[in-house]
């Protein structure tokens, strides 16, 4: 049974065994439950003296955090991406390599894409994620929303194939003898990025192991 | 400061140090400028070649020795820089080949390239063809 299930089931229970609110409240906090999971769930239920509880109509998924945390992390993989081309631009710009037969104006064009959208997407992202930790601070139940751990775990998901990737790369490019210091280079590239997105995000969801 | 805001003060650091070094390496709206008149500089150059070709294919395949527009390659054009007025400089080079060059503003963006007969050197801004019938 799921969480939100087991405590909406234990309300139903409580209010129909004639238990006052705030019993019910006090024993859920006892439990662990973030306040605003009691308030929620006590608010499922009409405050009346009708017997058995009358629920009230509620959202099934909340759209405004899906819609929150779908541009949060929608940001993230644009800086993140844009981030990695623009620092291989720079990259193939300083370690010149003579095989190498792209355009010098497509590179430039690429970068100037990559430097609008970071200058886009990297404020807007930490904005938004700032204002994230600065919720779950305030009330740690927002950090069992389901729209937040889906996309927390899809972003950590994405970071471990791209370092595994990396590591799988660098690998068969030593032994094919392509190992340069270019490609030393963009190998790094990819693991710092990938690195401290798959560091925070493990940190994020480890905190509450009891949600979802 | 929290240590929960440290992989967000780290990922802005590099983000603003990716952008400004990626500015100072594209250069800003001015070097964008430049680069698209270079680019109708180039195009015009190609424009040029064909048109030199054509000129000598009417003229029993010898090139001719200044540029001028003429009855049969009534073709639309252009023989000076559109941007500076400065006439784009005909050489030619031997019976066989010849040069067309441009004064370019940011050769660094412009590319090497190569089409069937023609080679185009972006630090001269010369459009070397060859003439063979």
């Amino acid at each position: 049974m799921r969480p939100a299930d087991q405590i909406a089931v234990f309300v139903h229970d409580a209010l129909a065994a004639g238990r006052s609110r705030d019993e019910i409240s006090e024993a859920l906090a006892k439990a662990g439950w973030a306040p605003n999971e009691i308030s929620d769930s006590l608010n499922a239920w009409v405050d009346s003296d009708f017997s058995p509880p009358v629920p009230r109509p509620r959202a099934y998924v909340s759209a405004q955090e899906a819609f929150f945390y779908g541009l949060m992390f929608a940001a993230l993989g644009m800086t993140a991406w844009h981030l990695t081309t623009l620092s291989f631009n720079l990259i193939d710009r300083w370690l010149p390599d003579p095989s190498d037969i792209r355009p010098a104006s497509y590179a430039l064009g690429q970068m100037r894409w990559s430097i609008a959208s970071l200058i886009v997407f990297a404020p807007l992202f930490l904005i938004l994620n700032t204002r994230a930790t600065r919720e779950t601070r305030v009330d740690p139940g927002k950090s069992r929303s389901g729209v937040r751990k889906w996309f927390g775990y899809i972003t950590l998901f994405i970071a471990s194939i791209s370092l595994l990737g990396d590591l799988m790369y660098a690998i068969f490019a030593l032994l094919s003898g392509d190992l340069t210091l270019r490609f030393i280079a963009k190998s790094i590239v990819v693991a710092v990025v990938a690195g401290i997105i798959f560091f925070y995000f493990s940190k994020e969801t480890n905190e509450k192991k009891d949600a979802l | 400061m929290r240590s929960e805001y440290l992989p967000q003060i780290l990922i802005a650091l590099i983000v603003v140090v990716a952008v400004i070094v990626g500015l100072v390496v594209v250069g800003g709206p001015t070097a964008g400028r430049m680069e698209k008149r270079d680019e109708a500089r180039i195009t015009d150059l190609r424009e040029l070649a064909s048109f030199v070709e054509c000129v000598a294919d009417s003229n029993q395949n010898t090139l001719p020795e200044e540029l001028g527009q003429i009855e049969s390659c009534s073709r639309d054009v252009r023989l000076s820089d559109p941007f500076t007025d400065v006439p784009y400089r005909y050489e030619p080079i031997s019976p066989t080949a010849f040069r067309v060059c441009a004064e370019l503003e940011r050769p660094g963006a412009a590319t090497q390239t190569s089409w069937h007969n023609w080679e185009f050197e972006p630090s001269t801004g010369c459009l070397t063809a060859s003439y063979l019938r």
